[in-house]
């Protein structure tokens, strides 16, 4: 199966029909944005996946009769299989449209459903990814580390003796050291999101100076929060140069576009290790929902 | 010369072999693991367990310009065989959940996997070095693989040299994962037909490459070290499985596993029989080793530190013959200087100034009855340094800075031992000199920039404990209390000789905070005053980190101990408020 990744617009998104839709409830105001926006019936079945043993989840006020709750935790995606699994079964599907809704979702169930998509049964499979671009309000309090493992699927190869690490990094200092200590990797490479904004970038540059003075071997790179597509190829061509000499490492620590962007990539060159770091804060910042969405199609097919 | 700059490089899982080989230092430790003992060492995180456990292999031994190493490879004694584990490798079998069986076998196909891959080195190494010419080396190659082909890979009959053994082994480790994840997908554990020669019991296809070796090579009364790296990443189930094979003593397979001082979780066995400590296995703990600091006398620096030190200058850009002391100078605190006892010196000015009555009364009978030498040891040695330090501090207001966590001694006092703390130290002092021309003579860093560089390492180490796993919080501010008691009675009370730089743990501690103090001896924050058994007990005493000195502004050294239930009633209820806030996911 290969795949054909391009942003798209919100209007390539709202009015258009789904076979199956996977939002996810949260604490975040996000979480609440895009749901308002679709109507029931563009979805043959609709899915809000909840974070077993959570208790703040906006969505309860939103009662969609329409909607199937899920509740699982974070580092189990074995429900989203058998939802789609059990979709598929005995049908004679030319083509499988799904939307995902992943602003407030956790990493393993939106790459669950990539996964599946990957080795689904059928020959045709559209993935609509959509994200709410969030405001930060308040410094971020550390991030407490749960566990650190590889996404399952991308565990990657580990064939070489030299290991080169790609970090994202977000606005968390501790979290990024913390984690290095533990890969030793011979090489590192880190990178930030670009926006239109200044601030976020020189905020990102400036909280991770001592990872970058201490571990950079190159300058810290910048790739866009809008454009999945852009920062896909970004990453495609730095990691091009290295992916025959180092065993290369993901550990994506910043915003989900980048996470989603990585995840393609290692889907493409299956060599590549996805790193989770799975973690929380104290108190967790109540995300702002912003009026920019990161829409991104990518098309699953065989040839 | 290698072609990188080794200053960069902070762990030896990622040094070349001959980087390693150059730098290595081998010290008491070392010498025991070549032994018929199943081992478990014990290291904090940079202590230099992965330095120890690859130069313990055949390709890392063989180099080594040692009477000793040569001799054990010559006579064939030992041969080490190097199997490196990582939270990448391992993350594949851990995030299974739900699946426990399933998770096992992946775990015991994995390892069967990465330990013939490591045999490959073993083989190799072997091959160039006892082989008499290159006939003989090919001709032993082809014999290898095709025996090894009989247990492997018996439908690969194309495969007819090393270097495509490896590669299968990479292919199928590969294929297996795809395997893996459509059976999770689909829910089916279909029957496949990939690698199955590894989906058998842990250890054995590496038993059958040994046997094979051992037969071509000639290596019959070999013993046969088998060196897992990072254990620590292990699950309690995973470690069940290997301590097995330590119980049920694997012929001439000994194991030298490598891990952290408390993440060896369990010895219970698979079999029935738990491990006994002694019979079955020894705890080696590394840390406390006295390799990588100076010892109390010592005038020059101690050749572990310099041979670190220049091998590492010597890959890169730097005046080759720059030493330490060149960049550091001395150190006001540490250095041996005796004190000056003169009727108005400073040392005696600081005394009078800081010292509590009780010492005062002692230094003065003392010196009133012309005992210099017993003032200086008992009083006087204990003394200068603190004086200088609480006097250093006091007066550092305004443009007026802290300048005294200086100097060579106390730079290699402050990395605590650990060499890869050494060589991050290293690499912050010599960037901060890097806009000046270097030359020997103008090398030497000022004491306030060296102090600031201490006091900023030291802050970084204890701020990035908050992120440790599930305890980071409660852990940092744990030791925040702590140190910050040992402050106050350096900063804010008279000084007597006497001063607390260890807590001391009962039994009776509640398992959370023994959590936090195993965390903190893992981390290098917390050094247990060790014994072969301390690691079965929930007790002991524990010295702060010296690295953790320039935060707190505390003398970097041994002194007594204080018992943390003091500590905790009072800080008890702090702690338990940290940890009441629900704690929410971090979904990104």
């Amino acid at each position: 199966m290969d795949f054909f990744v391009q942003d798209i617009n919100m209007s390539g998104v709202i009015g258009q029909k789904y076979n199956l839709a996977f939002f996810a409830s949260g604490y975040e105001d996000r979480s609440l944005n895009f749901v308002n926006k679709f109507t029931a019936d563009q979805f043959e079945r609709a899915f809000i996946i909840k974070y077993e043993g959570h208790h703040e989840e906006k969505f309860h006020d939103i009662l969609y009769n329409q909607f199937s709750f899920i509740n699982t935790c974070t580092s189990d995606e074995s429900i989203i299989y058998s939802i789609l699994n059990e979709y598929v079964a005995n049908k004679r599907l030319e083509k499988l449209k799904i939307l995902v809704e992943y602003s407030s979702m956790s990493r393993v169930w939106y790459t669950a459903i990539i996964n599946w998509a990957r080795f689904a049964p059928i020959n045709d499979v559209e993935l609509s990814f959509v994200y709410c671009i969030g405001e930060y309000k308040d410094d971020f309090t550390p991030l407490l580390i749960n566990n650190i493992y590889t996404l399952m699927g991308y565990e990657g190869s580990s064939k070489h003796s030299k290991t080169l690490a790609i970090f994202g990094l977000g606005f968390d200092k501790m979290a990024a050291l913390c984690v290095i200590d533990r890969l030793e990797p011979d090489l590192v490479i880190s990178f930030v999101a670009s926006t239109e904004h200044h601030d976020y970038q020189k905020k990102a540059a400036d909280i991770n100076d001592e990872f970058t003075k201490t571990y950079g071997q190159n300058e810290l790179m910048y790739f866009p929060i809008t454009s999945v597509t852009n920062t896909y190829r970004l990453m495609s061509e730095l990691v091009t140069a290295y992916v025959d000499e180092f065993n290369v490492v993901f550990i994506p620590m910043g915003p989900k576009p980048h996470i989603l962007a990585s995840i393609l990539l290692s889907s493409k060159y299956p060599e590549i290790t996805q790193i989770y770091v799975q973690g929380a804060r104290n108190p967790a910042p109540n995300v702002i929902p912003t009026d920019n969405f990161v829409c991104t199609k990518i098309d699953f097919y065989r040839d | 010369m290698s072609s990188v700059n080794l200053f960069e490089i902070e762990n030896a899982r990622n040094f070349s072999i001959q980087d390693l080989v150059d730098t290595f230092v081998d010290t008491p430790s070392y010498w025991k693991l070549f032994s018929r003992k199943n081992h478990i060492v014990l290291g904090s995180r940079g202590s230099g367990k992965t330095s120890l456990a690859k130069m313990l292999s055949h390709n890392h031994l063989c180099k080594f310009k040692h009477d000793r190493a040569q001799d054990i490879i010559q006579s064939k004694q030992f041969i080490g065989i190097f199997i490196p584990m990582s939270a990448e490798w391992l993350g594949g079998v851990n995030n299974i959940k739900n699946a426990p069986e399933q998770s096992q076998r992946l775990f015991i196909s994995k390892l069967n996997i990465k330990s013939c891959k490591a045999l490959i080195d073993t083989i190799k190494s072997c091959l160039n070095y006892y082989s008499v010419d290159t006939l003989s080396r090919i001709s032993s190659e082809i014999e290898i693989v095709e025996k090894l082909r009989d247990y492997w890979f018996p439908l690969q009959s194309d495969i007819t040299n090393i270097k495509e053994v490896e590669d299968y082994l990479n292919k199928i480790d590969f294929e297996k994962q795809i395997v893996n994840i459509k059976q999770r997908i689909t829910g089916e554990l279909n029957s496949h037909n990939i690698g199955i020669e590894f989906d058998v019991d842990l250890f054995a296809p590496l038993k059958n490459g040994i046997d094979v070796l051992t037969t071509c090579i000639g290596l019959e009364d070999a013993s046969w070290l088998i060196c897992l790296d990072e254990a620590e990443i292990l699950t309690t189930d995973q470690q069940q499985l290997i301590n097995s094979y330590l119980r049920s003593c694997a012929g001439n397979m000994f194991f030298k596993i490598i891990t952290m001082p408390y993440a060896h979780t369990t010895r219970l066995t698979t079999l029935g029989a738990n491990l006994n400590l002694g019979d079955d296995f020894e705890y080696l703990y590394i840390d406390n080793e006295s390799t990588f600091f100076y010892s109390e006398y010592a005038t020059t620096t101690p050749d572990a530190i310099k041979k670190l030190f220049d091998k590492r200058v010597r890959g890169s850009s730097l005046p080759q013959d720059i030493t330490i002391e060149n960049l550091l100078g001395g150190s006001l605190l540490l250095d041996k200087k005796a004190f000056d006892a003169t009727p108005g010196s400073k040392d005696m000015e600081l005394f009078y100034k800081y010292a509590d009555d009780k010492t005062i009364n002692r230094a003065e009978s003392l010196l009133s009855r012309q005992e210099y030498k017993a003032f200086n040891n008992q009083i006087g040695r204990k003394m200068r340094g603190l004086l200088y330090l609480r006097d250093n501090i006091a007066n550092a207001q305004g443009r007026t800075k802290v300048d005294v966590y200086s100097g060579a001694r106390m730079v290699v006092q402050c990395s605590d031992g650990n060499p890869r703390k050494l060589i991050r130290l290293f690499k912050l002092l010599l960037e901060a000199n890097e806009d000046k021309n270097i030359s020997k003579s103008s090398l030497m860093l000022p004491m306030r920039k060296q102090s600031d560089i201490l006091i900023g390492f030291s802050t970084s180490t204890l701020l990035r404990i908050q992120s440790e796993e599930k305890i980071g919080p409660s852990l940092y501010a744990l030791l925040l209390k702590v140190g910050g008691i040992m402050h106050d009675k350096i900063h804010k009370a008279k000084l007597s000789t006497e001063q607390t730089y260890s807590i001391r743990i009962e039994n009776d501690i509640d398992d959370e905070t023994w959590l936090m103090i195993q965390k903190a001896v893992d981390n290098g924050l917390l050094y247990p005053k060790a014994s072969s058994d301390i690691f079965l007990y929930k007790q002991g005493t524990f010295r702060l980190a010296y690295v953790l000195c320039p935060f707190f502004k505390l003398l970097p050294r041994k002194g007594r101990s204080i018992n943390l239930n003091a500590i905790l009633d009072s800080e008890n209820k702090v702690k338990k408020e940290a940890l009441s806030h629900k704690q929410q996911l971090e979904l990104f």
